[in-house]
């Protein structure tokens, strides 16, 4: 994944978004090691406290757990967490940022939704 | 925190004196070239080499007026200003050291070096002695035979030694504060003009009159004295851009 | 332990102040921005801490001593600056010896790999290299002579764009691999202001801010949009920039509350980051910017 440090987002939320995204992805597995603070610093040419404060995070929202001495690791339900949070999270500012676009447009309630059932549908 | 090393100051005197050695090359390299073109010039040039300041004929008047010997002084009077110099003390300070170490490994330093000097300039005599003797004339050794050469040396390592130390004495006045350093040469030559009424040469024939060894002696007192008038006079100095 | 202490420190060169009352406590081992604009101090403050220069006035205390003079700070902590003048008779291999043999962590293969990278010839003059090697070669002596503290004065200064980002992974490498406190001052940051745990701002010979670098960063946000949407907002935090760019639209860079944030693209305002050069750039900007002072100046006439 690419660490952007112009893009406006904290890079340690960068860090985190990223093991999110390698969970949901399979890239990691439940109880399985992640990466170390170092490692990530070492990765993205940044601060290894700066790393931490990424995988700390995701220890907060339960997506990891700590193991004394050996590293984090990825949670049980860690998938369940993520999902739940992004659903109510960054769905719902993407959804908010489409809403706000559409209105610059002059698009009606309808014509959203009709774009966004055709998106659905697009889909499968 | 990581541990902290603990150095010495001998560790830290010898690195100074090994810098000077390895790293100031020049120093050790322009003796060596001066003494090669005095030799040169004891040997095809004429023997009125009559150029050296006062000290300098005052005390080798009596053994000879060897160009060597007043190539040598002449060293021993410009080297030291190099290395009590500014750029050396910044360079000193890339490498651990305090001031004080810094000064006794330049003093150590210029202490074997006049010695290596002085023992050369005498290793000259005695060659240009064997190189007269090849003819096939008798080899007369001058008055004295091997004490000659034993006072020659003993002289002219004290003779350098006080001017490599007074001339590294007055570089590192200079290089604290321009203003002292001339402060001080005023006040010399105020000294001897009011206490002394003499000429300083006269002076110093004074100081310096007597057997070798004593002279030796003195010359040494003398120069430890200089040498620890520059760690006092450096002991603060900072060290600027 | 806090490694390097200034309590209250001033500095005077003649006439000129470099140092007003600097007081200033890092500890850790971490990487440390020092951040300010040219002439803010930042060069003599660190040559105060390696014992190069005195303080005119106040106390400062490395490893809890006074640097000034010591032989045992001198080995534990180093300086590397443009103008390092290594003796001059010495080739750069030559000079790794000396490095060798004066600190005793010095590790002269990892400094030889470097110049190999890098493409120094180690037979080559320190005098002989261009400003960009000479700040390389100066850089890797530092990060090889592993002393405890490690200081570097705008150190990246002339290095191309490659060699600069490879220097700066090498330094976050030996960081990682032997963590030690380090130093680094420069008032030109792209690409290392992502190496730093804390910041500290010195302005005009004090300090002017210190703290975690990720939450400085945060701190800092830029927004633009219609003007009257742009004051509304600044009118309620501290803004440290203002200016209309565009009829009826504005532009701010403004500093939130703690643990506030402005939520993106509030009120039709679009909100963005605002790189750490930028925020402590305008942090440090006099009253009114180059805008301000070019107005008064026209307008006078």
């Amino acid at each position: 994944m690419p660490i952007n440090p112009d893009s406006g987002i904290p890079i340690y939320l960068q860090i985190a978004d990223w093991i999110e995204d390698g969970i949901l992805t399979g890239l990691f597995r439940e109880d399985e090691k992640v990466y170390s603070q170092y490692q990530l610093a070492e990765q993205y040419s940044i601060n290894p406290a700066t790393a931490a404060k990424g995988l700390s995070l995701l220890s907060d929202r339960g997506v990891l757990y700590k193991k004394r001495g050996l590293g984090m690791f990825v949670s049980q339900d860690a998938r369940r967490i993520i999902f739940s949070r992004r659903k109510s999270s960054v769905l719902q500012k993407k959804i908010r940022d489409t809403v706000v676009e559409a209105r610059l447009l002059g698009l009606t309630e309808d014509e959203l939704v009709d774009l966004l059932r055709k998106e659905m549908g697009g889909d499968h | 925190m990581s541990m902290l090393t603990q150095p010495t100051a001998g560790e830290a005197v010898r690195n100074q004196f090994a810098r000077n050695l390895y790293g100031r090359s020049g120093i050790l390299g322009s003796l060596l070239a001066l003494q090669v073109i005095g030799v040169a010039i004891a040997f095809f040039g004429s023997n009125g080499f009559g150029t050296a300041d006062g000290q300098v004929s005052i005390n080798v008047v009596d053994y000879s007026a060897n160009p060597v010997i007043g190539l040598t002084l002449l060293w021993a009077l410009i080297a030291p200003l190099y290395l009590s110099g500014r750029d050396s003390l910044r360079s000193d300070f890339i490498f651990p050291g305090s001031r004080a170490t810094r000064h006794i490994g330049n003093s150590l330093y210029f202490a074997a070096l006049v010695l290596a000097g002085s023992l050369t300039t005498t290793l000259a005599f005695m060659a240009s002695v064997l190189f007269a003797a090849i003819p096939g004339e008798p080899l007369i050794l001058p008055g004295g035979g091997v004490g000659y050469y034993v006072s020659l040396f003993v002289v002219l390592s004290g003779c350098c030694l006080l001017v490599a130390s007074g001339s590294y004495f007055a570089g590192t006045l200079f290089s604290v504060s321009r203003f002292a350093a001339f402060a001080l040469f005023a006040l010399v030559l105020v000294f001897f003009r009011l206490l002394a009424n003499v000429d300083p040469p006269a002076i110093l024939v004074g100081i310096f009159k007597g057997p070798a060894a004593l002279f030796f002696l003195k010359t040494l007192l003398g120069a430890v004295l200089f040498f620890i008038g520059a760690i006092i006079a450096g002991s603060r100095q900072e060290v600027k851009e | 332990m806090t490694e390097v202490e200034f309590k209250n420190v001033t500095k005077k060169y003649g006439r000129t102040k470099a140092l007003s009352g600097l007081t200033l406590n890092l500890s850790g081992n971490k990487i440390i921005g020092i951040l300010g604009r040219n002439g803010a101090g930042k060069s003599t403050a660190l040559q105060i801490a390696a014992g190069l220069l005195k303080p005119s006035g106040g106390t400062v205390a490395v490893f809890g001593e006074n640097p000034f003079n010591s032989l045992r700070i001198s080995a534990n902590a180093i300086l590397i600056h443009e103008g390092m003048a290594f003796p001059p008779s010495l080739r750069l291999g030559a000079i790794l010896d000396e490095m060798k043999r004066a600190y005793p962590r010095f590790d002269i293969k990892l400094a030889l790999s470097l110049l190999e990278h890098f493409g120094i010839p180690d037979h080559a003059f320190h005098v002989q290299l261009s400003k960009g090697m000479k700040n390389t070669f100066n850089m890797i002596t530092g990060l090889a002579a592993r002393t405890p503290l490690l200081m570097f004065d705008e150190p990246l200064n002339g290095m191309d764009a490659g060699v600069r980002s490879d220097i700066l992974r090498v330094l976050l490498k030996e960081f990682i691999a032997q963590p030690r406190m380090i130093l680094l001052s420069g008032h030109q940051l792209e690409g290392v202001e992502d190496l730093f745990e804390e910041v500290a701002i010195i302005h005009e010979g004090r300090l002017l801010h210190h703290g975690n670098a990720d939450e400085f960063k945060e701190r800092f946000v830029r927004i633009s949009g219609p003007g009257t949407e742009v004051r509304r907002v600044v009118s309620r935090v501290r803004a440290l920039e203002l200016r209309d760019t565009l009829p009826g639209m504005a532009e701010a860079l403004i500093e939130l509350p703690d643990g506030q944030t402005l939520p993106e693209s509030a009120g039709g305002l679009s909100v963005s980051a605002v790189p750490l050069n930028d925020a402590y750039i305008a942090l440090t900007r006099r009253k009114g910017g180059i805008d301000r002072v070019y107005a008064d100046a026209t307008d006078g006439r």
